[in-house]
């Protein structure tokens, strides 16, 4: 085989290869005509007949982590559940949290989101959410040792967060941190906190307090009390699809199975202890 | 198509935030001169270190071919996040070099700097030895029968001659250095990049990244005219046959 010929067998193999790959790659999902089934849900459809898509930043332990396709964590048994009850089979979609709710608005990507979001009205502007589900506090996570308290005492100082989460919002328009910064992940927050490029993160609560027990030099030292509500969330009009869900979590809410998952992922309220900072 | 325009040129978004995504455009500015300054002053070392000639040199060519080999092959993505997730738990380390807090620039800054000037002076010292390369060895030769010694030969024909011949890809890499700059970002500095994402972040809409390759490519474009210039200007006065 001369040189020209292998050059040329070479280059076919690689673009044979690609179209290959880029043909199983992507199931083209069709607009589904997938009812519900069950007594109380109206009829509505999902992006895939029969599947509930569902848009998650994974990981954000103990909401929502672990490999797939068999995720842990609270979201993901709650919207298990919820969708078993409307006949659902659940594909969870992994995507960034910083274009989560821009990627749901323009639809087409995935039926609802699930990812410890909470309802704030600049997000009502451009998706709609179900009822709400948990009530979380932001909290201020400190390196043991630190001298900071309280929200106060992070004036002037650095501050992590992650990027379009309420926590980077309230760091940066309810304290007098000299600086915000924002990362892709909240574990990276955690690690700039490990290694003292920041010197706190604010996110939620039970977030942060999970997470002190993988990072023990860590310590979620006051609990912010802003009441916040995570709940689902939808492309804006698909109303028929947020009855369903609402229904379908009053019904797990009342049966106990919502108790269940809480107990297993959030137990006694662990944010309960901590010390209260304005 | 409709929300194409609606989520990138949203004129509005791009108004009310233009000053924020200004100011990091200056830090994106900043950390490019900077590193770009330090990545070529290396990589000249580590070209002429490459080029050190006779055999009590080996191993310094030998170490100076193993870090451009090490350099070129690591994603400078991962080079930032080892350098900032280790430098602070160096002991070694003195303290400024650890947490470098310099020149009003916190330290995940230097540490960006640190990261793409070694780097981009891998790539640079492969760049320098190409140019050093195409000097005709008769300039070398005329050198020494002159009497000069090698270091001498180096500084006065060589080098300038090396450096002449290698502008056009120095820019490029000096572009591709500058668009690099981006990755410093999953650090936590705030570049164009971003800013653009921080805004999208927060208004659910894309514009301010548009805006972002908008600045960039208003430096980038006429850093590229000029130095067009400056070849054909020089190939002009050097050589002869050329219009």
């Amino acid at each position: 085989m001369n040189k020209r010929f292998l050059l040329f067998l070479l280059t076919a193999l690689l673009l044979l290869v690609g179209t290959a790959l880029a043909a199983c790659g992507d199931d083209d999902d069709d607009d589904g005509g997938g009812g519900g089934t069950d007594t109380t849900a109206a009829d509505f459809d999902t992006l895939e007949s029969g599947t509930l898509t569902v848009g998650s930043d994974i990981p954000y332990a103990p909401f929502e982590f672990g490999d797939p396709p068999e995720y842990k964590g609270f979201d993901v048994e709650l919207v298990n559940a919820i969708a078993d009850n409307l006949g659902l089979e659940v594909k969870f979609v992994k995507t960034p949290f910083d274009v989560i709710f821009r990627n749901l608005a323009q639809g087409g990507k995935f039926d609802m989101v699930a990812s410890s979001t909470t309802i704030t009205p600049e997000r009502e502007k451009v998706v709609a959410f179900s009822d709400p589900y948990f009530v979380a506090d932001q909290s201020l996570m400190i390196k043991k040792g630190s001298d900071i308290k309280t929200v106060d005492d992070v004036a002037g100082k650095i501050v992590g967060a992650q990027l379009g989460t309420t926590g980077a919002a309230f760091a940066k328009d309810e304290t007098d941190a000299g600086e915000v910064r924002t990362y892709d992940l909240v574990d990276d927050a955690f690690k700039a906190l490990q290694t003292g490029q920041v010197e706190a993160v604010i996110n939620d609560c039970p977030i942060s307090k999970y997470a002190e027990r993988s990072k023990p030099d860590l310590e979620v030292v006051a609990k912010i009390p802003t009441g916040e509500n995570y709940g689902f969330a939808f492309e804006k009009g698909n109303d028929a699809l947020i009855e369903a869900v609402n229904g379908a979590l009053d019904e797990v809410k009342q049966d106990g199975t919502y108790d269940e998952i809480f107990e297993k992922w959030v137990g006694s309220d662990p944010c309960e202890s901590i010390v209260e900072s304005e | 198509m409709d929300i194409f325009f609606e989520q990138y040129f949203d004129f509005d978004v791009m108004r009310e935030n233009f000053s924020d995504v200004l100011d990091a455009f200056w830090t994106t500015i900043q950390l490019a001169l900077i590193s770009g300054v330090l990545a070529l002053l290396l990589g000249l070392i580590l070209a002429l270190l490459r080029a050190a000639p006779g055999r009590r040199m080996l191993p310094v060519r030998g170490l100076a071919i193993a870090y451009i080999d090490l350099f070129r092959g690591v994603p400078l993505l991962l080079v930032v996040l080892l350098i900032s997730g280790s430098f602070p738990f160096l002991d070694f380390l003195p303290e400024w070099l650890r947490a470098p807090d310099m020149l009003g620039k916190p330290d995940i800054f230097w540490y960006g700097v640190l990261s793409i000037a070694l780097t981009y002076g891998a790539y640079y010292a492969e760049v320098y030895r190409a140019g050093l390369e195409a000097v005709p060895l008769g300039q070398s030769e005329a050198a020494h029968s002159l009497g000069m010694s090698h270091t001498v030969a180096l500084r006065h024909v060589i080098v300038p001659q090396a450096i002449r011949k290698v502008i056009p890809p120095m820019l490029n890499d000096f572009i591709a250095l500058m668009k690099d700059t981006s990755l410093v970002q999953v650090i936590g500095v705030v570049e164009v990049v971003k800013a653009g994402r921080e805004v999208q972040a927060e208004t659910f809409n894309s514009s301010a990244l548009t805006l972002a390759a908008v600045l960039f490519v208003l430096v980038t474009i006429p850093l590229a005219r000029i130095v067009d210039r400056q070849i054909s200007r020089q190939q002009m006065l050097t050589q002869r046959g050329v219009l």
